[in-house]
Parts: structure tokens; sequence; C-alpha cells
């Protein structure tokens, strides 16, 4: 049985809610400026509501601390009391014990705490510091009935009233003081003191209240009120007047005007009081006796007396207090409003916007039956306006549910404070934007994901005051908690200028647990590492290690910002902090979506979670290990059928605009392909779990304006289902991979010793790989790592090319290593080829004219293109074009002077890239470049048995061909140890890690050299991703041209060396063009 | 005897009004009567929200195949279940006759999709029995008690399992049936 204070329990709650961040807030206002009057008196006055109000709802104990606070706070009002440490941290302790009693109340348990310890070190601090202290007057007297008339205002007039006043006294009419004291638990005082007031002003001129009307509050009225009244009505009216339920006493004081020296003088006189027990009868008795007697005859006691000041006023003096009091007036009043209320509200009204639509259709029957045009025209002017109302209707009480964020951030001061000093660290915390306006629901629960957050930045972000001093940063670090609106979102950020995320912590931490095999590790980007952190139960263990504990309850940041739609991100520096970013939806209630149909099934899509809706094309999807994915500027996106996943089958009819929208989540994205794009709208959204149960793939329903139901895909849910099934299939694959691999060195063993066709050094080359796939080196896989992960930041800069023609009709990917294969019966190439797949899907990188050229590089094409005419114009003196050339395909020397020219600013950007990707030079020389017949080329790259790496790119788009990178084998090998930074020689064979290596650079300088072409030829030339044979040339060569089933006469040969550091390597870069894009290229470079 | 006593208390509260038929001893239950393949169920009428024409339902995808959709009763999204898929019977193609009956269970609104409702029946409580051989066609879990009004047999069905209860062994059950 759950604990409860009654009916009143919620009000209590909420109420104490208020008093507690008003006692925290001005508890640490204090701490700083003790001396602050204000700040007491908010203190105090916080303790007060707090004590009634307790009391109230039966809690005595808190009631009794409450009380000895206030009478602490009271003495130090009065100044017999100075505030000391003690007294700031007693008060502080005393809020935790009130905080841990309405915790517990809350949360339906009756509260355990003792308070009697804490009533009783307040007391002592009380009497120590008053004993010690100046002869205390009345400062903790216990609130007893003779006590009430101190508590009553002081009466005193403003010159307006004065006027006032004699203006009534002159006119003959009575004035009194009505002195009202309210039951003293009473709830609800200021209604009783309003009720009064508004009663006495039926029987006269109300000339002032004290306290003000305009600023009566529980608060001011405290338990007894004052009314200053001109009245011409006998005195028991006025006793009736101001007798309403639970007025326990009622004070009348007869003011009269005398003259003494001069000066107006208010006289006091008492004419009689009342109380709901014994002074009733009394009053009686007095009442009728004033009545018999003339006013200011009577003998009664002279209360007090007051110097009129001369009425002559400042008239400017009083205007400022009349717009001060009316300025009073109108401060905001609030009325709490549950969010379930609300949100039925909303719910009948959007009923309501439904039933409205329900109009438009019968206006459109009243037209089709040439009804009254006048009919038809007020019916449709009414309609109209009664969609604007349930408009404005729902955006107003959408607007109600939102609060400032401000409420939340107070509470985060005293944590800073309490956690700064356990931790022995300076914090200040600093807050921005609180102001900014969240939806309830998100202010609700965003109190626990900043504490967390906040917890973590203090405790393991922000450096220890010696290590801060040590690394010249400030001695007092600094907690920001930021909030601002940014488009649709609320962004919500706590940043720190500490030490940093420890990224090798994560991910040493990340590998501990198992979360992530190295493998996959290596190929992560920071972002993606840091998102460990919010894996349950990540971190925490470790903290003696000084590895980074950041992760505390993270994932309860995760979750709880996932639950109200919203995402959250890291960005972190090392030494100079951390930023977590928190971004929420303006509103959760209305959220726009995008709708799309399957069949005849709508279904909304949250427009947060879209990036951008395309069309593609049949051709434009490639299968990938059984997944079907397409090439969005250079990136690789998994495909997900919308009707798949909804159950439905059917075939896409248009195979040329099949619209898909991306939609991504956290940093994943997929493609989702839809039936068709209906358009965007507003929904609110409806749960499934309130009849049913939350069903996979969806986050609720919507009803549209007819009236029909259309539900909300949850695109988180549908990623984790594409990634999982992902991660399933991939393994499998891998498997299947591995043991296809082990049957073909199997095979070739065999075939070796069957046949005994291999010659020994084929052999063995085979023997090393053999033992290279079984293990590969450690230091090499690392070095692998971070030189993938310099890839992958560099793709990332050069994904928005404005190259890209459009962006789907370069989905052209992947050139299947498998064929290859089948066609090649050397076993040194299946055994490679089959490895080659091992590496991870690269994708193409785009050219570089995209990333920012800074000095450096610019200074690095300089000295290229001067190298370039030289070498340009060397070649041209040999003279050496095929007369066939001229002939056959119509290309001059002055065409291929140009081609050459393309072909070497192309190779001069691939080396820039190269060189920016791994962080040093590499410079590749352009030694020669000729165009060639096709059959020439094995005789002219050199020797005809030697095995080559061929690393080659499919063209598409206007021109068709191949793009091949060649290299002898150990020529790669030394490559590979120049790129890993190896000692020379330690490369035997080329491995996985050559193999992904040499892929890059293909991808990186084919690219630029294409690039290059495309820019200066405006034809649209896309390479796919790089595909990898080992073999000797010819069949190199013969593959390609096979696999292609093109038609190339001639190819553009550039021979290269890569020069890096002290050694050079000799390189072949081919481009094949088939003959008739050979064609279109030269004539485009014509009319250039 | 557990039903039973459940039906009591309901039936305790329930209003009896007007003086019908048979007003002998015992309460009278009332029952919304609906037939499926030549079998009459009753649904007890004070866990009956209300009864429907067939609305526009909206096809709920990736849930058990007896949910027929979500239907919007004056801005509640409320799930439908298709009565003859969920006790295994062949579908029916809806027709005028069809009705969702909207039922309360354990705070949840729930339309039942049924072929007809044919009438609101009163029967006396003792004259219901409980589950006790397996009734034809529907497996036990579903059902409180057995009615007998004259010659009739009324199967009164139980609310609680009807969205809920585990869906693959129900189907083997039906299979299973289905086939004997």
């Amino acid at each position: 049985m759950a604990f409860s204070l009654g009916e009143y329990q919620d009000i209590f709650l909420e109420e104490a809610d208020d008093q507690i961040q008003e006692l925290n807030k001005n508890l640490l206002q204090m701490e700083q400026n003790p001396e602050d009057e204000a700040i007491i008196n908010n203190i105090f006055r916080a303790a007060h509501s707090l004590k009634s109000s307790a009391a109230f709802v039966g809690l005595n104990d808190l009631s009794d601390l409450a009380h000895k606070m206030e009478n602490l706070l009271q003495g130090v009002r009065d100044k017999t009391i100075k505030i000391n440490q003690q007294i700031i941290d007693v008060l502080f302790r005393s809020f935790d014990f009130i905080n841990a009693v309405i915790e517990s109340v809350s949360q339906g348990e009756a509260p355990q705490e003792d308070l009697s310890g804490i009533i009783r070190e307040i007391q002592e601090i009380h009497d120590k510091v008053k004993s010690g202290a100046a002869p205390a007057k009345e400062v903790s007297k216990p609130e007893t009935k003779s006590d009430e008339m101190k508590k009553t205002p002081k009466t005193s007039f403003t010159p307006q009233e004065k006027k006032l006043l004699k203006k009534g006294l002159d006119d003959k009419l009575d004035c009194y003081e009505v002195t009202v004291f309210i039951e003293k638990d009473a709830q609800m005082k200021w209604v009783k003191a309003q009720l009064v007031i508004n009663n006495v002003r039926n029987i006269g001129q109300v000339i002032k209240t004290i306290p003000d009307e305009g600023d009566i509050t529980d608060e001011t009225v405290k338990d007894a009120f004052k009314i200053i009244l001109l009245t011409n009505e006998p005195l028991d009216s006025v006793f009736k007047a101001c007798d309403v339920d639970l007025i326990v006493r009622i004070d009348v004081v007869k003011i009269s005007l005398t003259q003494k020296d001069d000066k107006y003088v208010l006289t006091y006189k008492n004419q009689g009081s009342t109380s709901e027990a014994e002074s009733k009868s009394q009053e009686e008795e007095t009442a009728p006796e004033d009545e018999a007697l003339p006013s200011g005859v009577v003998s009664v006691s002279e209360k007090a007396q007051e110097i009129l000041a001369p009425v002559i006023s400042d008239d400017v003096h009083d205007d400022r207090k009349d717009s001060d009091r009316k300025r009073k007036g109108t401060v905001l009043r609030t009325v709490k409003v549950s969010v379930d209320k609300l949100d039925e509200l909303l719910n009948n009204v959007g009923e309501l916007v439904i039933a409205n639509s329900g109009f438009y259709r019968l206006y459109d029957d009243l037209k089709k039956q040439n009804a009254d045009k006048t009919v038809i025209n007020e019916f449709k002017n009414r309609m109209e306006q009664m969609s604007r109302i349930a408009k404005d209707l729902q955006g107003g009480i959408m607007k109600t549910r939102m609060v400032p964020i401000g409420q939340v951030f107070e509470r985060f001061n005293r944590l800073v404070r309490d956690l700064a000093r356990e931790c022995g660290k300076s914090v200040q915390l600093v807050t921005n934007g609180e102001d900014t306006e969240l939806d309830k629901k998100v202010v609700d629960v965003i109190g626990e994901p900043l504490i967390h957050m906040i917890r973590n930045s203090i405790d393991h972000g922000i450096e220890s005051i010696e290590e801060r001093l040590a690394l010249r940063k400030p001695e007092s670090a600094t907690v920001t908690l930021n909030a601002y609106q940014g488009g649709n979102q609320i962004y919500v950020e706590v940043i720190d200028d500490g030490k940093g995320l420890n990224i090798e912590g994560i991910k040493r931490k990340a590998l501990e647990r198992n979360l992530v095999t190295p493998e996959i590790l290596s190929g992560m980007d920071n972002e993606d590492i840091y998102e460990f952190i919010f894996h349950p139960g990540f971190s925490t263990a470790e903290k003696i290690t000084d590895v980074s504990g950041r992760g505390v309850g993270m994932n309860v940041v995760k979750e709880v910002v996932n639950e109200m739609n919203g995402s959250i991100s890291i960005e972190t520096e090392p030494g100079m902090g951390t930023r977590f970013i928190m971004a929420f939806p303006l509103t959760l209630a209305i959220i726009p979506a995008i709708m799309v149909s399957v069949l005849k099934e709508v279904y909304a899509i949250p427009l947060s979670d879209v990036i951008e809706t395309i069309k593609i094309a049949q051709e434009d999807i490639t299968t990938i290990e059984g997944h079907e994915v397409i090439n969005l500027r250079g990136e690789i996106l998994s495909l997900l059928r919308l009707n798949q996943f909804v159950g439905l089958e059917y075939e896409i009819a248009d195979l040329e605009n099949i619209p898909v929208v991306v939609v991504g989540y956290n940093n994943r994205k997929i493609g989702l392909i839809v039936g068709d794009l209906v358009g965007k709208m507003e929904i609110v959204i409806k749960s499934l779990e309130q009849n049913y149960v939350n069903v996979d793939g969806l986050a609720g329903a919507s009803i549209l304006g007819d009236g029909s139901i259309c539900l909300i895909l949850d695109i988180s849910s549908m990623i984790n289902k594409v990634i999982s099934e992902q991660d399933k299939i991939g393994r499998e694959e891998r498997s299947q991979i591995l043991k296809k691999k082990e049957a073909s060195v199997a095979l070739v063993e065999q075939k070796e010793l069957s046949a005994g066709a291999a010659t020994d050094d084929l052999r063995m080359t085979l023997n090393k790989e053999l033992i290279s796939s079984a293990g590969v080196d450690a230091v090499q896989a690392e070095r692998a790592a971070s030189i993938q992960a310099d890839l992958k930041e560099l793709k990332k800069a050069e994904a928005p090319s404005p190259k890209v023609s459009s962006p789907v009709q370069q989905a052209k990917v992947v050139a299947p290593a498998e064929k290859t294969v089948s066609k090649n019966e050397t076993p040194s190439i299946s055994a490679n080829t089959s490895r080659s797949l091992f590496s991870e899907q690269t994708t193409p990188v785009r050219e570089s004219s995209a990333v920012a050229a800074d000095e450096n590089v610019k200074e690095a094409l300089n000295e290229f293109r001067d190298e370039l005419h030289k070498n340009v114009s060397s070649v041209l003196s040999t003279g050496d074009v095929d007369e066939h050339i001229k002939k056959v395909i119509g290309i001059d020397s002055e065409d291929m002077k140009k081609v050459q020219l393309l072909a070497n600013v192309g190779i001069m950007q691939g080396a820039d890239s190269l060189s920016r990707m791994i962080g040093k030079r590499v410079d590749i020389a352009i030694p020669e470049v000729r165009m060639l017949p096709i059959e020439k080329i094995p005789a002219s790259l050199g020797k005809v048995d030697d095995v080559y790496a061929g690393i080659y790119m499919s063209l598409s788009g206007d021109v068709h061909g191949t793009i091949l990178l060649s290299m002898p084998n150990d020529s790669v090998c030394s490559l590979i140890d120049d790129l890993y930074g190896f000692d020379t020689g330690k490369t035997k064979e080329i491995n996985d890690d050559a193999v992904s290596a040499l892929k890059e650079i293909t991808n990186i300088v084919g690219s630029s050299v294409v690039n290059a072409f495309s820019e200066k030829t405006g034809l649209v030339i896309m390479p796919s991703v790089p595909a990898m044979v080992n073999d000797y040339i010819q069949s190199i060569l013969d593959s390609i041209l096979v696999l292609h089933n093109m038609k190339n006469d001639y190819a553009l040969i550039m021979d290269t060396v890569f020069y890096y550091e002290d050694d050079r390597i000799m390189a072949n870069l081919l481009i094949l063009p088939d003959s008739e894009s050979l064609k279109t290229l030269v004539s485009n470079l014509r009319n250039e | 005897m557990e039903p039973n006593e459940n039906l009591l208390e309901q039936t305790l509260n329930a209003s009896l009004t007007g003086g019908e038929e048979d007003l002998l001893d015992g309460q009278i239950v009332q029952l919304v009567s609906f037939q499926l393949e030549d079998v009459e169920y009753g649904i007890e009428i004070l866990s009956v929200h209300e009864i429907l024409r067939i609305p526009a339902i909206t096809r709920l995808p990736n849930t058990p195949h007896f949910i027929k959709g979500v239907l919007n009763l004056r801005g509640n999204v409320i799930p439908v279940v298709d009565v003859r898929e969920r006790f295994g019977f062949p579908k029916a193609v809806l027709t005028d006759q069809s009705r969702v009956i909207v039922i309360e269970s354990e705070d949840k609104l729930i339309g039942l999709l049924v072929d007809n409702v044919s009438q609101v029946l009163r029967i006396r409580e003792n004259n219901i029995d409980p589950p006790s051989v397996l009734i034809e066609g529907v497996s036990e879990e579903y059902i409180k008690g057995v009615g007998r009004l004259k010659e009739r047999l009324i199967i009164i069905l139980n609310m609680q399992n009807i969205l809920f209860a585990d869906a693959e062994t129900k189907d083997r059950k039906d299979k299973a049936y289905i086939k004997a």
C-alpha cells in the first residue's frame, strides 16, 4: 500500500517542489552574498511556506524543521544572528533532509528520515549564536495569538491615499482600518482576502489594502491583512462584509482626523473586534454601543497617531507609485495543469480538426447540388473560420506544453558545488539560454541525463587543480549548460573545459569488454568510438586506472534522449574539453513527417529521421553479400524495401524512378525504397501501446484528416534490423570465403604436386602467402588501421564533390572480383583474388578538388606543374605518336598533347591526395606518357614473365573503359613497406593489407586522373570500386578486356615512379578507354 | 470455480432492469452473442464498449496474423482482432452483417471482428457451466463458461487472453484441431 498524504498530496508536492527550488537557488546565492537581505527573505519565505504546507498535509516533522529554519532565518533577518559558514551548512543540510522527505513522499513511501537530529542542531546553533549576540528581541518567539498583532502589517499612507482619506473624512464618511485575521491553517488565504476586499468594496470605498491588492498572495497575506475603508454604512455591516468563512477575528479601528498644531493627525480608535469563538458576542455588544455614541467621542483606546503630512503632494511621485502598483497587478498568475490533461485537450482539438474536415466534404457536396449561392458562401466562411479557430487552439495548447529549461538548470548549481567540493576541484557552472522552451515531457526527464553528464564532467573530465595549473589552464574549471533552438530542434549542451575523452582508453575498454573486434575497431572513426561510452556498463569499473571512467550512466543518458526522440553527439578535443550535445524535437506532440505509400497503404516517416529523398533506377542497385546497396555520392548505402518490411509483395513497375527515402539514425543511414512519396504533413503521434502493444518497426499511429489511421515508422528499429541482419550475413559470408580460400589453396598445392607446372618462384610466393594469411603481424595491423582511419577522414572530406552530376546516377558499384577468379586458371590468382574479398568494401574516393587546398599543396602543385611541362615537352619532342592513331581515330599530336597534359594534372592531384592521406610527402613523377595500341602494352611494360599486381577500376558514364594501375609484385612490397613505415624488405608478399592499400592508392590516383579529364571535358566519368588481379601482365589486360567486353584499341600509358623518401618505386598507370570513348574524349577536348 | 465467482461479482454490479421472462432464482447475465460456424458465442455485455459497423481498418504489419489492423474510434487507435482467425477458423469475407465489437479488457479497448452480432441474451447465472471438456472449435483458454438457454448452448468468451495469449501454441493447437 503506497503511502499517501490524502487528497492534497499532489498540490503539496507541486508546491513543495517550487519551494525546494527556491530554497536551493537562494541558499547558493546566500553563500556568495551572505549579507543580501533579499536572498535571506526569499529563503525565509520558502521555509515559511513549506512549514505551513507540510503541516497541512500532516508532515509535522518537516513542518517543525522548516519552522526552526524559519526561526534561525528570522534571527538573521533581524540582524540578531550573524550568518556564518556553520549556519549555511546547517541550512544546506536541512534542505537535504527536506528534499529527502519530499522525495520519499512523491514516491509513495512514508518518509523514514529522522529529522529530530537536525532540528536539535538548528536549535543549538540558534541558541549558541543568540546567546553570544546582542540581547535578542522576539526573534524566535513561538507564534501565539498575542503575537498576531505584531504580525499584522503596519499601516502607512502615500500622499495620494492621504488626499483621498482627507477628502472622504471631509465628506463626513467614516474611515475604518479593518484588520482581518484568517484561520492559521486555511488554504488559499489570498482568495479569502480578495473575497473580503470585494465584499467591503460593496459598502464603501477601499482606500488601500495592506498588503497591496495587486500583491495579494498567500505569502504576503500570511494570517492577517488590513483594509482602509471609507464608508457611510454602519459598523456592523462592515463586520458583516468581512465575516466570511475561515475568518477568525476582525479588528476595526476608526480613523479620524484631528487638528493638532497646524497639522492633521490621524487618530486611531478601536471599534471592536471579533473572533470566531469568543469575540463574536463581544463584538455584538460593542457595535451598537458604537452606533449610539458618535464616533470620536467614545472613550476607546488610542492606538496610534500618525502625522498626516501636508495634503498637497507631489503628483509626479504619485504617478510613479501608481504605475508601480499597476505593474504589480499584472504579475502573471500561473495555473498548474497536468500534462495528461493537456494531452487530452490536444486530442480533443485533433478530433475537432478532423471533424471539421468533414465540413469540407459537405461543402463540396453542397456545391455539386447547386444549392443557394449565398448559403454556400456563408457555409464556407463559417467552415473556414472554424478551421482557423481549431488551428489556433491546437497551437495554443501546444504552446502550453512548452516550459523554459531554466528551472532544470537551476538545480545543478548545488550539484556542481557539492561535486566540486567532493572531488577537491574548483568548478564554476555557467548556464545559458535558460529561457529556451522545451516540451514539458523533455524538461521533466532531462534532469537525470544532465546530472550524469555533469557528474562525468566534474568527476572525470575536469583535471585536478594541480593538473590544471600545470597545464596553464585557469584553476577554476567551467561547466557550461547551454540551451538554444536551431531549426526544428532544441539543443541542450553540457560543455566542460577538462581533458577531453580518452579515445585510447575507450578503445582499450571496448576491446576488453569484447564489444568490438580489433579489426572492426581499426576501421571505426572517432565518432563511432565515442559511441561506446553509451554502452551499458561501459566504464565505471576501471576508475582506479585513471582511464577516463567517463560513461558512468551514459547509457541512461542515451536511453532517455532516445525516448524523447532526441539524439546525442559528442565533440571532444584532448586537453580542451568535451561537449555533449543533445538535440530534441521542438515538440513531441506534433511532428512533421514525410508521408510515403506502399500500394494503397500510407506510412509516415518522422522528418527528423529523414536525410533526403532521391530517385534511383533499378540498375543503380547492386547486390553486395546478398544486400541491395546503392552508391550515393561515394557512400555505400544499404537499401531496405518498405514493402518487404511491412509484408507486402509487389513488383516495382517503374524501374527508372524508384523513390528512396534516405533515413538516418545516429550515424547510421539506410535507403528506404518506398512505393511513392505522398508529401509532408504535421502529424500527432498516438501510441499503439495504449490499447495494444508496441509493434516492431512502428513508432505509433496518427489519425489523418479523413479519420483514417496512418502508421508511423520507427526508423531506429528498422535500421537496427537491417544492421543486425547484415552483421549476421556478413559473418556467414566471411566464414564461407575462408572455406573457399582454404579450398583454393589446397587445390593449388594439389595442382603443383600433380602437374608440377608452377615454377619454383610461384610456389615460394604461395607458401609465403599461406603463412601471411594465417597471422597478420600485429604492428602491421595497427598501422593499417591508422591508415584506414586517415582514409576515412579523407573520404568524408571529399564526399560532397561538386563534380557529381546526379547523385544516383553514380551508383555503379563493385567490379565483382570473383568473376576474374573463374576466368583465370593460374592458381596464384585465385588465392590472391579471393583474399581481396576480405578487405573491406571500399568506396571510391572522389576527386580532391573538393578538398580545401592548403598553402602547402599549392606549393607542391606548382612544383609539379613545372616538372610536368618539362615532361610533356620532352615526350612530344620524341614524336612517338602512332601513325594508326592519326589515321583511324583521327587524333593528332595536338590532341595527344592535351590528353597527356590532363593525365599529368590528374596524377599530380593524385600524388597530393596520397601525401595528405598518409601524412607524408609522396611524389609521383611522370617520366613518360604515351599512347599505345593494346597489343604493344605487355612488351612495353617490361617483363612478360613477371607477375604484376593490377588494380583496376571500371569507368562508366560518358566514357567507358578501365583505369589500371599495375606494378610488379616486388614493387608492391616495397611500396607497402614505405607506406606502412616498415623496414625495407619486410613485406614479402601481397597480403590483405597490401591489397587494401593498393586499392586505396588506385582509388585516389585513378580518381584524380579521371576527374582531371572529367573536369576539362565536361564529360561524366565515374570510376567503380577498385578490384585487383595478380597475374602476368597479359592476363591482367585480357581479364579486363574480357570482363568488360570492351573494344579497346589504345591505352594511355603513364609510367610513373612513386618517390617516397629514399625509395623509388616504378608503376604504370594505364587508361584504357574504348575506341568510341576515346573519340568522344578527344572531340570534347577540342571543343573545350 | 473462479470464473463463476467472477461472473457472480460482475452480475451483482449489473443493474437488473425490467421484468422479463424467467426471473426466477440466480442473477441474470446479459451476453452479446454472435454466431461463428454454427456455434453461438457470447461476450458479457459489461465488457462491451460498443458495436460498430465495419469501419476503415488500417493493416498493422509485423503483428500476429489474427490482428486485422487498427481502427480509429474517436481519436483512439484500437487494435482489431479477427475472431475467426484467432480461433483458427477459415477466413471469411466481410459482409453487411460483419461487425466490430469493441470490448474493454484490462483498460485496453480491443475490437473484435465478427461475422455478425445476433442479439443480446439474458441467461441465468446458474445456467452457466464451467468449461469442462474441450469445446468444439475454440480452445479452453478463451472460454469462461458455457451457458444454456433452452435448447441453445452459448460459449461465453474470456476476453483476457484474446489479444495476448501465446499465439504460437495457439496456432499449433488450431492446426491440430483442424486436422482432427
